[in-house]
């Protein structure tokens, strides 16, 4: 009786694992071969062993620009990650637990970004950042900002971080939706008691709130990490394929596509770019397996 | 009778339809991929005048954005589902791959109309053993456009020299204008003003033949010299340039808030008129060193069309056709007229003021440098246009200094140049 259970879950299984393996795994694994190789034009060329690893870090121009990019990945990553959750918690948390006029609307309004496609938001942001033509300047100039706020998109010190905070802005609809769902599960009776027991709004939020969706903070965590770490589009739209200005704004995906397909007049190196892609698939295997981990156990102890 | 009747005209209208057919299957269908989504009306003319003569072909218009153009149309090659008739450009490195890599349709014994083309026009669509791959279409000036208002305004002339240059641009910032344009966001243009304006200071042909030998040094003093005399231009380019970007460029210009923007294309001269058909412009050559000096003309041979391999026969057969009929001074007159832009055959005729300075340039000057140096530099990674877009960016922005933005360009370099 149970082998014949045995069986079908297996045969039930094959066929999504037929289609992962085809996807997904074969495609890596395809992948990584391609970092052996020096590639023309997308066809494997000649092999060339180590090469492409000792040209990506050892090369002065690569090795500056990986690092680099991965400081600004892990710039962009934080102030995003920070700011949505922060931001998120706290509206999700005043929205579940009060009855405030218009709140549904204005959540409406905070998850629209979502539906924009990324490309209109770039091109939106560009044009309000424009220092001839844009809002922000003209308001800037209007309340005599200081020197440092003008003209941010086109200064190295400024730029990411005004693109982080566009960033925030736009992902902020995803994780304001799901801890809404979520703080909404919570037991009333729990918040109840905790009310009776005198916490204040702060100290329930803080302890028991966050303790009781804290698998889907996880998750949720995990998964915005994986979009934002990739992060291309946004980037590539504002600030072109050199990450500028003088790589400020390159994180990860742009040094990718900048490697692979190279520049307006070609020059791209497949090989080198199929190196990074590895690296990065290294550290977000890292990541979501640390995640799926930790959400595991805090499952366990809340007995979910 | 009746079923007679039916019968006939069943016979009749089976015979049109298959006669109609006929004659409809003879129509070939050629598709033109480039990158100039802006001048589908005007190619339309030119397909019109040939479609006069040759009713059998008809030709399509298939551009895209100019920004993915190079590698959408290296996938497609490779899939072999590129349009029959596809637009290169002046990269003779990535022509001269792809053309090895067996993409092109050899045209050295099917087009001999190429070997009467100009020689310095046929140098980027052929192999370094002569075998011809393109058929040259159109070149491109880059030159130092000003407003001929403001000039008239301030009681100004076209300088020769640096100097007097400088001079001008002082006199035009003291009176609230500002003087020149020049943005950083779109990295591809930051070349060309570069490369016009420091030509008579980098050196001509000997400085190009120098690079192709691939053993220039980036960090020797002529090079950073170059970087700081672009760098000592800032206090005469608008407040915030950093920020602004070429269609930025091309507003300014157009709405006449800079008086001369440095590098720009003749391609963009009907752009601007466009959208401000008032402004008068006109060109003057690269400011020399001193007085005496030859100025030098920067023009690249700009579009070539190209036969793809992956085409049939009888597509192959058509496209030969037309790209017959295109690489003719007659064509070329087409080229001027409709689109606005300069022929192969350096006969060029323009009505408008700043293509005919443009034109003049190369007569007053003479020395023509052919193609702007970067490119020739693009055959491997990464490319001396990426490194130098990104140096100079630095450098606007103030992060790197000139020695070390030239030291970046050498190190950058040194991965593969003077390394084959």
């Amino acid at each position: 009786m149970r082998r014949r259970n045995g069986t079908f879950v297996v045969l039930f299984l094959l066929p999504a694992l037929f289609i992962y393996s085809t996807f997904f795994v074969f495609p890596i694994i395809l992948g990584f071969r391609v970092t052996f190789y020096k590639s023309v034009f997308g066809f494997l060329d000649q092999y060339v062993g180590w090469q492409n690893f000792t040209l990506l870090f050892g090369a002065e121009t690569f090795r500056n620009q990986f690092f680099n990019a991965i400081k600004n990945n892990f710039i962009f990553l934080g102030i995003s990650l920070i700011g949505t959750n922060i931001l998120g918690l706290t509206f999700a948390f005043l929205f579940s637990t009060r009855k405030l006029r218009g709140a549904g609307a204005f959540r409406n309004i905070l998850f629209s970004p979502q539906i924009i496609p990324i490309i209109t938001v770039g091109y939106i942001s560009s044009l309000i950042f424009n220092p001839s033509l844009g809002t922000y300047d003209k308001i800037a100039g209007f309340l005599h900002f200081p020197d440092l706020f003008v003209n941010v998109l086109g200064k190295p010190n400024t730029a990411l971080y005004t693109i982080s905070i566009i960033e925030i802005l736009r992902l902020l609809g995803f994780p304001l939706t799901i801890y809404y769902v979520a703080i909404n599960d919570i037991p009333t009776d729990i918040i109840a008691a905790s009310r009776i027991d005198g916490a204040n709004d702060f100290r329930i939020l803080l302890h028991i709130v966050l303790a009781m969706i804290s698998p889907i903070l996880i998750t949720t965590n995990v998964l915005m990490f994986i979009g934002s770490f990739i992060y291309f589009d946004l980037i590539y739209i504002m600030q072109g394929y050199l990450g500028g200005p003088a790589f400020s704004t390159d994180v990860l995906g742009v040094f990718f596509y900048r490697t692979t397909f190279g520049g307006h007049h070609g020059g791209g190196d497949p090989g080198i770019g199929a190196v990074i892609s590895m690296c990065m698939l290294l550290i977000l295997a890292i990541v979501a397996i640390v995640g799926m981990l930790m959400q595991r156990t805090l499952r366990r102890r809340l007995s979910l | 009778m009746k079923r007679a009747f039916v019968l006939v005209v069943v016979l009749l209208a089976s015979v049109t339809l298959t006669a109609t057919l006929a004659f409809s299957q003879k129509t070939i269908e050629l598709k033109h991929f480039n990158w100039r989504p802006e001048d589908l009306e005007k190619w339309g003319k030119i397909y019109d005048e040939f479609m006069q003569e040759n009713p059998d072909i008809k030709l399509i218009d298939d551009p895209i954005p100019a920004a993915n153009y190079f590698n959408n149309l290296e996938i497609n090659l490779e899939g072999k589902q590129a349009d029959p008739i596809c637009s290169i450009w002046q990269n003779r490195v990535w022509n001269n791959n792809m053309f090895k890599r067996g993409y092109f349709v050899d045209l050295t014994a099917l087009l001999p109309e190429f070997k009467k083309v100009p020689p310095h026009h046929q140098y980027n669509f052929m192999t370094n053993d002569g075998k011809a791959f393109a058929a040259p279409v159109s070149a491109q000036y880059t030159g130092m456009l000003y407003n001929k208002k403001i000039f008239k305004k301030y009681d100004l002339t076209p300088p020769v020299t640096w100097d007097e240059f400088i001079a001008l641009c002082k006199k035009l910032k003291g009176a609230g204008v500002t003087p020149l344009m020049f943005q950083v966001k779109d990295a591809w243009h930051i070349h060309y003003a570069f490369d016009l304006m420091m030509k008579p200071f980098l050196g001509g042909p000997a400085f190009i033949s120098q690079l192709m030998s691939g053993k220039y040094d980036f960090t020797n003093p002529k090079f950073v010299d170059a970087l700081k005399r672009l760098k000592s231009l800032e206090p005469y380019f608008p407040k915030n340039y950093t920020g602004l970007g070429y269609s930025d460029a091309q507003n300014m210009v157009a709405t006449e808030q800079v008086a001369i923007w440095p590098g720009c294309g003749s391609w963009e001269v009907y752009t601007i008129k466009n959208i401000n058909p008032d402004v008068e412009l006109g060109v003057f050559p690269t400011p020399v060193a001193k007085k005496g000096d030859r100025a030098y003309v920067t023009v690249f041979t700009d579009q070539g069309l190209t036969i793809a391999q992956s085409a049939s026969e009888e597509q192959k057969q058509a496209a030969l056709r037309f790209l017959k009929w295109m690489t003719t001074p007659r064509a070329g007159a087409l080229v001027n007229k409709y689109i606005g832009f300069f022929n192969c055959w350096d006969t060029n005729v323009f009505e408008d003021e700043a293509l005919k300075d443009y034109a003049a340039l190369a007569g007053k000057n003479g020395e023509l440098i052919i193609s702007d140096w970067a490119i020739l530099l693009s055959d491997g990674s990464p490319t001396a246009t990426e490194l130098i877009q990104a140096g100079i960016s630095a450098l606007m922005a103030g992060t790197k200094t000139a020695e070390q933005v030239a030291q970046d360009i050498k190190t950058g370099l040194s991965v593969w140049y003077g390394k084959k």
